[in-house]
């Protein structure tokens, strides 16, 4: 079920109906937000990827724990999980992933993932961006510069599937969306929950309008009229381009089509799993399935892994090895492998790039929690589909796991392979001003 | 209690002492875990996510399957409870503040309670299981030696050592209150092993491929359930204490895990997952 929201506040007195409309339709977001502007031909190369979908491993997995595990390393880095084989002869995860491992032939796993900085919040940015903030400030998202590219007019060209803007206890990520671009560039969010209902944060700033009349145009006309006559110029500065741009999407049979996980058979919902996460993965499938050219779903809004208020992010600084099994690994395990199943049997892994990762890894020698701080030095990152050569691993550890013995993979590399699958190529990349400097993984085909 | 309640922990006692495939009790397909049985058998305690940040108590009475929070306040992550077997006292882990826990101990008619607070910063105390006796808590909490097992008094003091080496979790006592299970990484991989209460003589009691998890005791002392990805996937084993008699109780596609021991000892609750959906269900044991 699409859930529209709680609606708060009150549409601008002053905006008629007809001109909202005609606003709405004229947004750049609104016809194709973090987005083309209209009537602009999309300007794109020969785009290996339709779609780009980023899964966001936000906190930071364990990579030792995970998909690159020491098992010969002394017990104080190993930890107390032991590995399983994958259908790739040779390579071997932890048992806490057996599904991803008997498909481990459909993707390719990086081992040798570098960033720059060991706090979630600039780590998060540079991992989303390719870039440190510098005297020029906040760098766009890779999903803000493909939207811009990209951007269609009836779907958003960036959508962010999660609770909200990634952040901390402490604060917001830069580079969750078009930084220096402005808001209009920034992503389209929409929230799934566990039992697959979304609804569109943006929306929760307007009252009087129930999900039920959202069902068609004329619905929704006459859902503003009331609105309108209830108008609190107080409320309007609430009436921004992402509300605009959020009630003009739903006004896109499309769009709001995408956004319903019940249309799906149920035992397809099932193989995700009815976690947050899993849903969220079922829905990022319906968007790609849509059109949209970049999508990146959230593992959770917050880092922290057990912290008030918080959502259960990889941040494991404690309990890691109570939190990966009961949790954490299961989770991705059935949700990544049930997207790889789902985009395989639509024809759809070959034209969408998979990308699952976190900001970087977590430490080596386990700390006095009996848990992993955080590690930058190295991580891994997982690919799939547009083209990526499955079953095999780019880039290796040394034996703790402490740093690449190869060439280092940064984000600014991870992200020009994922701008330029999506058609963005290095010309036009330079001529945004985002990337410079850095190549593509030429590894991965 | 009423005839419809009587009538129905009937039909079930009776269904699911015959019953092949084990009986759903919850039907919201919810995340759920660590579960406990109290009020005699009639009632079962268990961690549930409610909202995306939140973990709450709930207790499911089996006589009509209604549920309810069994801290209908708490707006604070609550988890992994444990039950004195008079129900006088127990024990949970409380998410105090980021990545911070603390046990709590609490006597259930007055709410009265004690804390055990390992420390401010960064901190982590796991799985807590009272002692019968209802003088001692064991738990989980990290060392310099990696993860131990240590208990603390009724009060939440007088911390003692119990297991170290490598990391140790689920640590479950006997209900004859001699002996505590639980599960360790010091030969390698989580491994179940039992040791005499107080943690002196540990002994592994098998060894299998894969890891083994959450063991809970058998009424009578005797037998082990534990959970185990043996398989390449999670189901529910049971082992006699001196490490025979293995037996895979469940064998599912999906995950079977969490297994609490009815007090009758002739059935066992554990978290099944079916369709991607979590919920409790009853099996009958041998």
């Amino acid at each position: 079920m699409f859930h529209a929201g709680q609606f708060r506040s009150r549409l601008h007195s002053s905006m008629s109906r007809r001109s909202f409309l005609t606003a709405a339709g004229s947004l750049p977001f609104a016809m194709g937000s973090a987005l083309s502007t209209p009537n602009t031909p999309p300007e794109y190369g020969e785009a290996k990827a339709k779609s780009v979908l980023v899964l966001w491993l936000w906190g930071a997995p364990s990579h030792i724990d995970s998909f690159d595990p020491k098992p010969n390393a002394a017990p104080e880095v190993r930890g107390p999980f032991g590995t399983i084989p994958t259908k790739v002869t040779g390579l071997r995860f932890t048992e806490l992933f057996p599904k991803m491992a008997a498909q481990a032939d459909r993707f390719a796993l990086i081992r040798s993932m570098q960033n720059q900085d060991g706090d979630h919040l600039k780590a998060g940015s540079i991992g989303l961006t390719g870039m440190l903030d510098g005297k020029e400030g906040k760098a766009p998202n890779f999903g803000s510069v493909v939207a811009r590219v990209r951007g269609g007019r009836e779907l958003p060209g960036f959508v962010s599937v999660g609770r909200g803007i990634p952040r901390d206890v402490v604060g917001l990520m830069k580079g969750y969306g078009g930084g220096n671009w402005g808001r209009t560039h920034d992503p389209f969010m929409v929230n799934c929950a566990e039992n697959g209902e979304t609804d569109v944060p943006s929306l929760k700033l307007l009252d009087g309008l129930s999900p039920d009349v959202l069902t068609d145009r004329r619905s929704l006309l006459a859902g503003l009229d009331k609105l309108q006559r209830t108008a609190d110029k107080a409320e309007a500065a609430k009436w921004d381009a992402s509300t605009r741009r959020a009630y003009a999407l739903l006004t896109a049979p499309e769009a709001r089509k995408a956004l319903v996980l019940t249309d799906e058979k149920e035992s397809l919902r099932d193989a995700y799993g009815h976690t947050s996460f899993g849903q969220s993965c079922l829905l990022a499938r319906r968007l790609v399935e849509a059109g949209v050219p970049y999508i990146q779903v959230n593992w959770s809004q917050y880092v922290e892994a057990i912290t008030p208020n918080c959502d259960f992010g990889w941040d494991t600084h404690i309990a890691q090895f109570d939190l990966l099994p009961d949790r954490h690994a299961p989770i991705l395990d059935r949700a990544y492998s049930a997207l790889m199943d789902d985009l395989h049997e639509r024809g759809l892994l070959k034209t969408t790039l998979v990308v699952a990762m976190g900001e970087f890894g977590r430490t080596p020698r386990i700390n006095g929690q009996a848990s992993r701080d955080h590690w930058p030095q190295c991580y891994f990152s997982i690919w799939a589909g547009a083209g990526v050569r499955g079953g095999q691993v780019i880039g290796d550890s040394d034996k703790t796991g402490s740093s690449p013995l190869t060439e280092p993979i940064t984000p600014g590399m991870a992200g020009a392979t994922m701008l330029d699958l999506a058609g963005v190529s290095s010309a036009k990349r330079a001529e945004l001003g985002v990337l410079g400097g850095t190549r593509v993984i030429h590894e991965l085909f | 209690m009423n005839f419809s309640k009587l009538a129905l922990i009937g039909l079930l006692l009776t269904s699911s002492l015959t019953a092949a495939e084990p009986i759903r009790l919850t039907t919201d397909g919810g995340t759920k875990s660590d579960l406990a049985f109290t009020a005699k058998g009639d009632e079962i305690v268990f961690t549930s996510l409610d909202l995306p940040t939140l973990l709450t108590l709930k207790r499911l009475k089996l006589a009509d399957k209604t549920i309810d929070r069994l801290h209908p306040s708490a707006t604070t992550s609550e988890y992994e409870s444990t039950h004195t077997p008079d129900d006088g006292m127990y024990a949970f882990i409380q998410s105090r503040g980021n990545l911070n826990m603390r046990l709590v101990i609490r006597e259930t008619k007055t709410g009265k309670e004690n804390v055990f607070d390992p420390s401010g910063g960064f901190s982590s105390i796991r799985r807590p299981t009272f002692h019968p006796s209802g003088e001692r808590v064991a738990f989980a909490i990290p060392a310099a030696t990696g993860q131990e097992i240590a208990s603390v008094n009724k009060e939440g003091k007088d911390r003692k050592q119990v297991a170290s080496g490598g990391i140790n979790s689920w640590p479950t006592y006997s209900p004859d209150g001699k002996k505590i299970a639980f599960c360790s990484s010091r030969d390698g991989d989580f491994d179940l092993y039992v040791a005499n209460a107080d943690g002196s003589n540990p002994k592994r009691v098998i060894k299998l491929a894969g890891m083994q998890s959450h063991p809970a005791w058998s009424p009578d002392s005797q037998r082990i359930a534990f959970a185990s990805n043996h398989g390449d996937n999670y189901d529910l084993y049971v082992v006699n204490v001196d490490g025979t008699h293995l037996k895979q109780l469940t064998n599912h596609p999906e995950r079977d895990d969490y297994p609490a021991w009815h007090p009758d000892g002739k059935r066992i609750v554990f978290v099944g997952e079916r369709k991607g959906k979590l919920d409790l269900y009853l099996m009958v044991v041998d």
